[in-house]
């Protein structure tokens, strides 16, 4: 019982929260935020903490994402839930493009090159004028579905809601499924993958593919929501700030990205604007203290918190 | 010609420089170091922090040195070693850790707005002839010149320089005969720092100081490592000279792909010439 | 001088040595045999200060070096050559035997090279090759030279026949007699070729699994019905 008690009740919770904050419409705007990055962190963390392949060009593929589908409703009018599933899949099939220098490189030298990937797009990105070059895309309208415009924070939190939702429910299935068995088999030990005849090829690159598709995604969100895109903004430090969220949430869990997400942005708000530096340093030294001491970050410590009222939340999948 | 080529040189010694510090870390600790460039912009504002104070610029550079030999000391014995039992993953991820550490403090106390660092040598540039030579370009060859001396110096002929190049070689057999490992770590990690400084403010004249000034540097950085071979210390000082001078001529004469260039050169060296031009064993690419 | 009182240790939760004893008296070598998997190495990992004992002591003359680390063991005067030998294949002949003496001062170390040298006049032609270069053979010289170089009282041979062929076998248990004979130094000689080990050793100690189930002088055990069904026979198993 108690089991399907809790997920309902913050389900509850969870649609009602824009309304408690229907005064203070930045308040949703920092959680609708919070929530882009989440979807895009569920992406990383299946890639990085599943089937356990680094990547420090994770911020690109929002980049990709967010430009197609700005540029498909600004210039050829294309229809929001196309020009976002196409961000998605342009970014999906770049991920396909990195999935193949990653067969054959592992560890350290994975990461140096999504690193270097990564900020090659940036600067590619930053060249084309038809892109904006370095001025940025302005002017990005909302997302637009059945003539109902997502305009205003609050319709935006249903919206992001919904997917978000819908991407945590799909990766769910997807992790209980045979590939999920897969990419966790070939994260422990891809060795022992490879002698059970699991094709590890096939699942390395269908990871980097499935995870830069929700970034795609993500990126596409952003776009929309802050009508602005410039190549900065999707750079290096943004890929490690999703690393880090990664990990601090909880690397291979569930609810992780959301936990991540949500310290990630509501944290420097705390702290105001005079002091949203020191933000940067608190996530520096929390990302370590999680790294020497807490594993599975803040799912963690939530399981060791549920483990007082004994349910089942933040299991580790 | 001549000209872009020195410029390049200089350019490149300082990618040499970092590129050092980040395989000395790397064959001696296996620790994929990614706060090198920040931790040589942290470095930087600590400098000007006394040059705005009155310090000459040019003693910036023993400052540096020094602040860097305890600083890496300190994240050396304070950090790493206790990390002993995380992956290479975790260490990697501590040091991503860091540099946020080192961009959120710089940018709590200097602010983000890019600051004008001194150069070091004060003065005009100096003419041989037709060649023009600015005087900074001149200290940073002379200075990675100084360095890669006395570093291989310290590396060939000092005990505690064998020692690291064996650990790197064999750890294993390194413990087995009694030789002190953390010692000769935290020794490795001061020296990578100190490389670190000196190469951030060998930088921070020509690019303006900025939390983020390094980022782009290291990133070369590795594409020196990767070109050398990634285990090599030769190879990682001959990949920034290369680099650094094909950098300029590229720059020079085809503009438009001058930034993303060493980025491709990154991708396709790690695929297809694994052990960069100069690595000789298998560098372990897993 | 090495005394082993009821060893118990092991990797992780696994406990692979089972109260060990050995004693090495006067002996001058003292072998210890064994099937693959019974513990050989991981005593001397132990002894040398690698692993930590989870019971029982080692001493070492008056010494407690049990709970030691290696570089403080090393000083003491134990020196370990590890299974495989494990020289620095990108060092020279001459790097490799320095590190040997890493803890003593550099004019010790010369004179200590120069004698070395003189016992592997092999290491000598190739002084300034690269390790890495060296045949297996020679390779096991090295080993052995870079262990005499920290001028031990005890030396742990780690299984010097792994790999080599028969004739280089014969020769670096000659050079081993000849050590423990002329350079005052003990050796705990750990083998499979339990032929050659008895050959040369005084005393033996037999273990299976983990535990000593024979211990005797060489004579005897090399006379023992069961250590020549098993260990002399043909096979090693």
């Amino acid at each position: 019982m108690k089991n399907r008690i809790l997920p309902l009740i913050l389900l509850i919770l969870a649609l009602l929260i824009p309304l408690a904050f229907n005064a203070r419409p930045s308040i949703v705007a920092y959680i609708n935020l919070a929530m882009i990055y989440a979807v895009s962190t569920v992406g990383l963390n299946l890639l990085l903490g599943v089937a356990g392949q680094i990547s420090l060009g994770h911020a690109a593929f929002m980049g990709i994402g967010g430009y197609t589908s700005a540029i498909l409703m600004m210039r050829y009018g294309v229809p929001s839930v196309i020009s976002v599933l196409a961000g998605g899949l342009l970014a999906g099939f770049f991920g396909l493009v990195i999935g193949f220098p990653a067969l054959r490189l592992k560890g350290f030298y994975l990461a140096v090159a999504t690193m270097a990937l990564g900020t090659a797009v940036t600067d590619v990105i930053k060249r084309m004028e038809v892109l904006g070059g370095d001025s940025g895309l302005t002017n990005v309208p909302s997302i637009t579905i059945l003539g109902y415009r997502f305009s205003s924070e609050f319709s935006k939190y249903y919206l992001y809601l919904a997917i978000l939702l819908l991407s945590i429910f799909l990766t769910n299935n997807l992790l209980k499924s045979k590939t999920g068995m897969a990419f966790r088999a070939m994260r422990d030990s891809e060795v022992a993958a490879k002698v059970f005849g699991i094709n590890v090829s096939y699942y390395k690159v269908l990871a980097f593919v499935i995870s830069s598709f929700l970034a795609g995604v993500a990126g596409a969100m952003y776009a929309h929501s802050l009508s602005y895109l410039h190549p900065d903004m999707f750079g290096f430090g943004l890929s490690i700030e999703f690393l880090a969220i990664t990990i601090i949430g909880g690397i291979g869990t569930l609810w992780g990205p959301v936990l991540g997400s949500a310290l990630w942005v509501i944290v420097p708000r705390l702290f105001g604007a005079k002091l949203e530096a020191m933000a940067g340093v608190l996530f520096g030294v929390i990302l370590i203290l999680v790294v020497l001491f807490l594993p599975r970050g803040l799912s963690e410590l939530i399981m060791r918190l549920n483990r007082l009222f004994k349910t089942k939340e933040g299991e580790q999948i | 010609m001549f000209n872009l080529i020195i410029r390049g040189l200089a350019t490149g010694s300082i990618y040499s420089l970092t590129a050092v510090g980040i395989v000395l870390i790397l064959s001696t600790t296996n620790v994929m170091n990614f706060a090198q460039g920040d931790t040589g912009m942290f470095l930087t504002y600590i400098a000007f922090f006394f040059i705005v104070r009155g310090l000459t610029p040019s003693l910036a550079l023993p400052l540096v040195i020094v602040a860097a030999a305890i600083l890496g000391y300190l994240v050396y014995k304070g950090l790493i070693s206790r990390a002993k039992e995380s992956s290479y993953m975790g260490m990697m991820i501590i040091t991503l850790g860091l540099t946020m550490i080192f961009e959120g403090t710089v940018s709590t106390f200097f602010g983000n707005i890019p600051l004008l660092f001194p150069p070091l040598v004060p003065g005009d540039p100096v003419r041989f002839g037709s060649v023009i030579l600015d005087r900074q370009d001149i200290l940073c060859l002379v200075t990675a010149l100084v360095v890669f001396v006395i570093l291989s110096f310290v590396l060939y002929r000092t005990k505690i320089g064998i020692a690291a190049r064996s650990i790197a070689d064999d750890e294993y057999a390194a413990r087995v005969l009694g030789i002190p490992i953390d010692r000769v770590h935290s020794f490795i990690w001061a020296t990578s720092f100190g490389l670190a400084g000196l190469a951030g403010i060998m930088t921070a004249p020509r690019l303006s100081l900025h939390p983020l000034f390094m980022v782009v540097v290291q990133l070369k950085a590795f594409t020196a490592a990767v070109l050398g071979g990634m285990n090599s210390v030769t190879g990682a000082i001959w990949g920034g000279l290369i680099l650094g001078v094909m950098e300029n001529l590229v720059a020079y004469y085809v503009p438009a792909i001058k930034e993303s260039f060493s980025l491709f050169l990154i991708v396709a060296i790690l695929l297809f010439l694994p052990n960069g031009l100069f690595g000789s064993r298998e560098a372990g690419r897993s | 001088m090495l005394r082993v009182i009821d060893l118990t240790t092991g990797y992780g939760p696994v406990e692979v040595l089972h109260e060990v004893n050995l004693d090495f008296e006067d002996a001058n070598i003292v072998t210890v045999l064994g099937a693959n998997g019974a513990g050989k190495s991981t005593l001397i990992r132990t002894v040398s200060g690698i692993l930590k004992p989870w019971k029982g002591s080692i001493l070492f003359g008056d010494n407690e070096i049990s709970h030691m680390d290696t570089s403080q063991i090393a000083k003491l005067g134990i020196a370990h050559v590890p299974e495989g030998r494990h020289i620095f294949p990108n060092l020279t002949v001459k790097e490799n035997l320095l590190l040997g003496g890493y803890f003593r001062t550099d004019d010790e170390n010369k004179e200590t090279l120069d004698h070395v040298l003189e016992l592997f006049p092999l290491l000598k032609e190739r002084i300034g090759q690269k390790g890495g270069n060296l045949s297996g053979g020679e390779q096991q010289m090295l080993a052995i030279g870079r262990g005499l170089m920290a001028k031990p009282r005890l030396l742990l041979l780690d299984e010097p026949s792994l790999g080599l062929a028969p004739i280089l076998v014969s020769e670096i248990f000659e050079t081993v007699k000849r050590l423990a004979q002329h350079e005052k130094v003990q050796v705990l000689l750990v083998e499979q070729n339990a032929r050659k080990a008895l050959d040369i050793s005084d005393i033996g100690y037999v273990m299976v699994l983990g535990r000593v189930v024979l211990s005797g002088t060489s004579d005897e055990l090399s006379k023992n019905p069961e250590v020549r069904k098993l260990y002399l026979g043909g096979q090693n198993v």
